[in-house]
């Protein structure tokens, strides 16, 4: 059992974690951290509480040893809790969190949030305020892992799963720097990369609508998007190389975002959300819709690096994310199923 | 004097080639002589750094590398849209070298240059042309004057706002948590920047600020216009009494020199010296010329010829002597030992001034010559004494109590807080609390220095608390190890005489540890340098028997030598 700390990344065992108990505070009148080896009772209350050893009725309260904040104790981390959400800057991932979050709220999917994990939706809320005050996106800062952390816990509405997520918002630009980044000074992200188990890849679908324009007109490629995809290329490369060190595989679900700008043209119109078409379906989909916007390099490297690999395509806003923005006009298109899949919650729920 | 401004810039300005995101442009003087560290540290901090509003975001900080020293403020504008379109940001930061005689420099200029640069202009400019115009503007920007910062200026500064800065920034840097926010003060940032400024070197570097900024940014301490994200605790009564100590200070004619220049220096010790400093100068009210309560000094009587030494003149006199004899034996014998290691197997090599003296040998030459000498530095001491008596400055009170060093680094921190008109050689011991010589002397008769130990930190609990809080500030510390200790402390400081047995057996080792440290040479961190400390033989020989005794030994008489050893030397280092 571990116990995850989204402010440090540190997915603590029970002997790397502290405990109060408010009642031997009360009694004693010390307000103090002890390690939760020397505080536990031996053996777990029926409920699957900590419980205080001197009294056994009162749940302790829970801290992380590194920086002594309050540790929840459902925060106990599953192998693919924490998910590398990557990709290219302007690529859409903080929208993309941000509405995933708000979808999971909703009675329509089959997974809701049970509870937010620290402050994670204050965070989230102050991140997307942001977007919505200044009329549409803004980068990400290129900040270390210690802001922008955002954990979940889940539940099957059914009652058959739970889950426990977690994220960390992370700019663009250091997902293109992998490879160089400064241990010193992003030793927090540092931390996260060693803990994920699962990864959403969101693929910029303007870009790729670029591509299948540029290509069917035979015209010069514009200098973004030749960026876009060398950067995704280069992303890929050092996350596969991660990944294949830790020798274990990891499930990867490749999204396209921003696919509301793609299923306007007949073709791709089984993106919409009301397409009815199935995850294989929209999974061949999304694999041609890359090869024919010239991503062959690409999804090659995706095919030969990760296993296993699913294809998604989704649309945070539903609409162009032009000013104004106004959250009362967004319709949002399966963002929840990269999550549930890389989760395999669609095959505990199937 | 003017310096070269160097410039980094950071944006998301597209220029209409380069793809989204945020990426580093080459300007006019970029900032290309850093050493790499420094400059990967400044790249990354560029790219931290975001406004959380409309307005500009700000940051100020100071940096090292090599034996070069830096300073640099950093304008976060928004207002640059990248090429998808996205609000983005520019990052600028101008960065000046300091000269060794200015590091502890005036930020004003500097600051009021990026601060009046008139950003507005820029951003009325086509999105296409706003990068371009911006680097054009600032390649005309190539100086900017960096001089010492006077007390004067800080003078002119509102009392209010300096106490304000000063609070904030302390606060933050006493946090556990790492970082504050903190309500901005009313005010220009150029006054805010000189404000902080008044602080020493050391805390300036450990207290790199923001303004106006998103959380992210690698500082202590961000300024906010958001009300709601501010920390509503206020900062502690330690930090309140030092900003007030400080300030009592800075407005005196002490000289600050040292302290504030000192690139080292944490919290726990500074304010510990600003405490001793603060208590001496309103003991001294002469040396109060820039408070405008001074007074006229007190005529002091003058001492007659042939005046007696006071007992405590007498007495380091005594040592003085002492000093001087052994460091002059000890020379002696060195030499000796490499004129006979010379001749024993290889020609021997004399010294240059044995040829003045043909036919003698240079250990016939000393011995005709020791006592001579010897005599000349006593004479050379008992006239310096003399002159400070006749001066006032021994037995009249006046002269600030400061222990010689027991280390280098010890003798350069407590000279800084020495008023003017004090000399290096008023070198009185301050006096160690009467209820600590009581405990002393009853452990001593009774041989009970386990208990008075243990009654010593209930009674004495913010000496201790100093002590452990002196550890935590120590850079070798790890975190782990600062988080106990603070936790330590905390309870030392609140709980009184609730100490468990593990927390006493746990502050009798770190305490150990710390006198050990103190008195330990800096390399080796165990052996004790006789040749610098005030400690006993009996007492030295105890810490070495000891050191070793902090992770090995749990014997009941280790208990009580060690309690011996930590009490003794609190007595002699009362400071």
């Amino acid at each position: 059992m571990k116990f995850l700390c989204k402010e440090c990344w540190l997915a603590h065992e029970p002997s790397t974690l502290l405990a109060a108990c408010k009642e031997c505070d009360a009694r004693t009148q010390i307000r103090r951290l002890d390690p939760l080896r020397a505080k536990v009772a031996a053996s777990l209350d029926a409920s699957g509480d900590l419980v205080c050893r001197l009294h056994p009725t009162e749940p302790l309260d829970v801290f992380c040893g590194e920086c002594r904040r309050e540790v929840p104790p459902r925060a106990i981390l599953g192998e693919q809790s924490i998910v590398a959400l990557v990709g290219d800057t302007a690529s859409g991932k903080t929208s993309l969190l941000w509405v995933l979050t708000e979808r999971l709220r909703q009675t329509t999917v089959a997974v809701r949030i049970r509870q937010s994990i620290g402050d994670s939706d204050v965070q989230l809320a102050r991140a997307m305020r942001d977007i919505v005050e200044h009329g549409g996106p803004r980068p990400t800062p290129m900040t270390d892992a210690d802001v922008r952390n955002y954990a979940w816990e889940l539940m099957a509405r059914d009652g058959r799963g739970g889950w426990v997520i977690a994220f960390h918002d992370a700019a663009g630009e250091l997902w293109q720097q992998l490879g160089h980044l400064s241990r010193d000074e992003y030793d927090r992200f540092y931390r996260y990369l060693k803990l994920v188990g699962s990864i959403i890849l969101a693929i910029d679908g303007d870009r790729i609508l670029e591509g299948i324009d540029t290509r069917t007109r035979g015209d010069v490629a514009s200098p973004a998007m030749l960026a876009a995809e060398a950067n995704e290329i280069r992303i890929v490369d050092e996350l596969a190389r991660k990944i294949r060190a830790r020798g274990q595989p990891i499930p990867v679900g490749v999204t396209v975002t921003k696919a509301d700008m793609v299923w306007e043209r007949p073709e791709w119109s089984m993106f919409r959300r009301d397409s009815g078409a199935t995850a294989d379906e929209i999974d061949r989909g999304v694999r041609e819709l890359l090869r024919q916007s010239g991503r062959d390099a690409l999804l090659d490297t995706l095919t030969s690096s990760f296993a296993p690999l699913q294809f998604f395509a989704v649309s945070a806003f539903g609409r162009a994310a032009d000013a104004p923005l106004r959250i009362a006009d967004l319709q949002p298109s399966r963002v929840e199923e990269p999550l549930l899949a890389v989760l395999g919650a669609d095959r505990v729920l199937a | 004097m003017n310096t070269e401004i160097y410039h980094c810039v950071f944006t998301h300005a597209t220029d209409g080639w380069s793809g989204s995101g945020g990426r580093f442009v080459a300007v006019e003087r970029n900032a290309p002589e850093l050493p790499t560290d420094a400059e990967i540290e400044l790249k990354a901090f560029l790219g931290k750094l975001m406004p959380e509003s409309a307005a500009p975001a700000w940051s100020m900080r100071r940096f090292a590398a090599g034996a070069d020293r830096y300073a640099c403020v950093i304008a976060s504008y928004n207002g640059f849209a990248d090429a998808g379109n996205r609000a983005g940001v520019l990052n600028h930061a101008r960065v000046v070298r300091l000269e060794r005689d200015s590091i502890w420099f005036d930020p004003f200029p500097l600051v009021a240059l990026a601060e009046d640069f008139d950003i507005e202009s820029v951003k009325q400019l086509d999105p296409l042309d706003r990068l371009q115009a911006y680097l054009d503007r600032i390649a005309e920007e190539d100086a900017v004057e960096v001089r010492a910062l006077s007390r004067q200026e800080l003078i002119t500064l509102p009392r209010e706002l300096l106490r304000e800065v000063l609070t904030g920034t302390l606060a933050a840097r006493a946090d556990n948590r790492g970082h504050r926010r903190v309500r901005a003060p009313r005010g220009r940032l150029a006054h805010i920047a000189r404000a902080w400024a008044a602080l020493p070197v050391g805390l300036q570097r450990q207290s790199t600020w923001a303004y106006g900024a998103q959380d992210g940014v690698p500082v202590q301490l961000i300024w906010t216009g958001d009300a709601e994200r501010i920390n509503v605790d206020s900062p502690s009564d330690a930090v309140i009494d030092c900003v007030a100590n400080y300030m009592a200070l800075l407005d005196s004619s002490y000289d600050l020199r040292t302290l504030v220049n000192d690139e080292e220096i944490n919290l726990a010790p500074f304010s510990s010296l600003v405490q001793v400093a603060a208590a001496t100068v309103a003991s001294l009210p002469e040396t109060n010329a820039m408070s405008k309560k001074a007074q006229k000094p007190e005529s002091r009587p003058r001492p007659t010829a042939g005046f007696e030494l006071e007992d405590d003149a007498a007495v380091e006199l005594n040592r003085q002597y002492d000093r001087i004899l052994a460091a002059v034996k000890e020379y002696v014998d060195q030499r000796l030992d490499a004129y006979d290691a010379g001749g024993a197997g290889k020609p021997a090599v004399r010294p240059a001034q044995s040829a003045a003296v043909a036919g003698v040998t240079w250990k016939q030459w000393l011995d005709r010559n020791a006592i001579p000498i010897i005599t000349a530095l006593i004479a050379g001491v008992l006239l310096t004494l003399g002159v400070l008596f006749w001066m006032g400055r021994i037995g009249g009170g006046t002269a600030v109590r400061h222990r010689p060093a027991a280390s280098v680094r010890t003798e350069t921190r407590e000279a800084a807080v020495i008023p003017e008109s004090a000399t290096e050689t008023a070198d009185e011991r301050p006096v160690a609390s009467p209820q600590l010589r009581k405990l002393i002397e009853a452990a001593a008769r009774t041989g009970k220095w386990k208990e008075a130990f243990l009654t010593f930190t209930e009674s004495e609990p913010e000496t201790v608390a100093r002590m452990i809080d002196d550890t935590i500030s120590a850079p070798t510390a790890d975190a782990n190890t600062r988080a106990s200790l603070a936790d330590l402390r905390d309870r030392v400081r609140g709980s009184g005489n609730k100490l468990d047995s593990s927390d006493r057996e746990a502050l009798r080792k770190y305490l150990l540890q710390y006198v050990v440290s103190r008195e330990a040479t800096a390399d080796d961190g165990v052996v004790v340098d006789e040749n610098v400390s005030d400690l006993t033989p009996p007492l030295m020989k105890a810490i070495k028997s000891q050191t070793n005794a902090t992770s090995s030994s749990d014997k009941p008489e280790d208990f009580e030598l060690q309690s011996e050893v930590i009490l003794r030397w609190l007595e002699m280092n009362p400071s």
